[in-house]
């Protein structure tokens, strides 16, 4: 990627429910997958195919386990995933500044 | 131009300030709390193991340089304090962010309110055990600030080392009679415990904060444009998501209304007792020595059988229960040191000492919720905790120490865990 373009949104963030993802990790580092269901409001289904697109980008990281008998799915943000989240708000604070 | 699909709310300047500082929030937050561990337990350790030494018969120092010793460590150490003060002065963390930096803050406030009262203490009763009790307590509360990062995190070192804390804290109060292997252990603790960790969160936070470094390494797709109006809602999103403090709830509001209750009662009627004003007799003694603790205990089995399976809502909640889980656990720790140190010592003193620790302790861990909630009543428990420390140091041995504690437990321990219980019970309703 040759030269950074203050208007343009990285695409794994940009959408409600991954932005949401990314900025409730970049505060609380981990959370459970049900966690981030109620505090997003999400649906199973949309957060897991949010999760994954977030997962490939390499921006979380999922891991599965087990908390007693129960099955238990906890996300962590990487390094990379709070970098980008960085950027991302940098890029969508330039904007509010530069057009308001 | 792009869609709109945040909520309708128009961001003011304050979000977009909120957001661009809480998006490296946590590292630096993190870095911070590194430098001053890693300078405390630097600074503090070295100091220990001198005396140790000194106390061994291995170093002889002469008087001037004694008081270099005692007081060198702090200057250096103040001027981190203003330094890291100083650059965290615009800082706006989340709400876990704020809780975890608030556990290490409070641990800062308890070391001075412990330092006051048993510095005091130990001068005018001229009694060195006094003065070795107070590391024993910053150990318990070192502990139990690691034990909520820990939990706060969901990382296992940090557990780690909180487990090296409580470790400290009984090997201490066992060698208490054996100054210099006190010291050394001491030493060895500050310096492994403190210094280290603050070392490895220093070194740790850094390579998050490069967002430069990413463009060159990572190549990623950016390929939408925004309106502002839709950058504006996305700003006032974060901000309503990580920045509400009146979403994180405090839970064990029936425990701290039955313990406040219980031993509020258990205080007044030993107080009155003390003051002359009711006679218990031997068999009062004990039923008022044992009933409330039986009680409390059973009331602690059905919250906690009850309470099972249930999951804190929020990164906020978990925080702020992790702190005062922190502070339940080295309150155990308190109990079980002050026991031992009271019985093997034969001072009853020893043990007047333990609801010091413990006013001071809860201080701590309602500094947390007032900072993670943004809300007033906390803030004033927390300072009434506090104060209650000072007073308690103040009238130790007095009639009026244990009406002074009685009427904490009551006010500051039952009255909140009540509005707690009245909240829930809104919540769920």
């Amino acid at each position: 990627m040759s030269g950074f373009d203050v208007n343009r949104l990285d695409d794994a963030i940009h959408g409600r429910l991954r932005l949401g993802i990314m900025a409730y990790l970049a505060d609380a580092e981990a959370a459970d997958f049900n966690e981030l269901k109620g505090v997003l409001e999400a649906t199973q289904g949309n957060l897991s195919v949010h999760l994954s697109k977030l997962e490939d980008a390499g921006y979380v990281e999922i891991i599965k386990g087990y908390q007693g008998k129960k099955p238990l799915t906890r996300v962590h943000i990487t390094p990379a995933g709070r970098q980008a989240f960085a950027r991302y708000i940098e890029v969508l604070s330039g904007l509010v500044e530069k057009r308001s | 131009m792009g869609r709109v699909f945040f909520k309708p709310r128009v961001a003011e300047p304050a979000d977009l300030a909120f957001a661009r500082s809480f998006a490296g929030e946590g590292p630096r937050a993190q870095a911070s709390a590194g430098l001053v561990f890693f300078w405390a337990g630097l600074l503090y350790g070295l100091q220990t193991l001198v005396y140790a030494a000194i106390e061994a018969g291995w170093v002889k120092v002469a008087p001037p340089f004694g008081l270099w010793l005692a007081i060198g460590p702090t200057l250096p150490f103040l001027g981190v304090i203003a330094y890291v003060a100083w650059r965290e002065r615009k800082g706006k963390g989340g709400v876990a962010t704020r809780a975890l930096t608030a556990s290490y803050t409070s641990a800062g406030l308890l070391n001075l309110i412990i330092a006051v009262t048993f510095g005091w203490l130990a001068i005018s009763r001229q009694s060195t055990t006094i003065w070795l009790l107070y590391p024993i307590v910053i150990c318990a509360m070192q502990g139990a600030v690691w034990y909520a990062a820990s939990l706060i995190r969901r990382k296992l070192w940090l557990g780690v080392v909180s487990a090296g804390w409580f470790v400290t804290t009984l090997a201490l109060t066992v060698l208490m009679t054996q100054v210099a292997a006190y010291l050394f252990c001491l030493g060895v603790a500050l310096l492994a415990l403190m210094a280290a960790p603050g070392y490895a969160m220093r070194q740790s936070s850094p390579r998050e904060r490069e967002p430069e470094t990413l463009r060159t390494e990572k190549s990623v797709d950016t390929g939408s444009d925004t309106d502002p109006q839709a950058a504006r809602e996305a700003l006032a999103f974060i901000k309503a998501l990580v920045d509400r403090g009146e979403q994180v709830q405090l839970s064990g509001g029936v425990l701290l209304l039955s313990g406040g209750l219980l031993y509020g009662l258990q205080c007044l009627l030993h107080g009155l007792d003390m003051s002359g004003s009711l006679r218990l007799g031997a068999l009062g003694h004990l039923i008022n020595g044992i009933l409330p603790t039986l009680l409390f205990l059973i009331v602690v089995g059905v919250v906690l059988w009850r309470d099972r399976h249930k999951t804190h809502a929020n990164a906020g909640s978990r925080a702020i229960n992790a702190a005062f889980g922190g502070v339940g656990l080295a309150n155990l720790f308190m109990n079980l040191v002050f026991g031992y140190a009271a019985f093997t010592q034969k001072l009853w003193l020893i043990w007047m000492l333990y609801p010091i620790s413990l006013c001071a302790l809860m201080g701590a861990g309602w500094y947390v919720a007032a900072v993670a909630q943004r809300k007033l009543w906390p803030a004033l428990v927390c300072a009434g905790w506090f104060a209650t420390a000072v007073l308690l140091a103040w009238r130790v041995e007095t009639p009026e120490y244990l009406l002074i504690l009685s009427g904490a437990l009551v006010l500051l321990m039952a009255v909140p865990g009540y509005l707690l219980v009245r909240s829930d019970a809104g919540q769920r309703a």
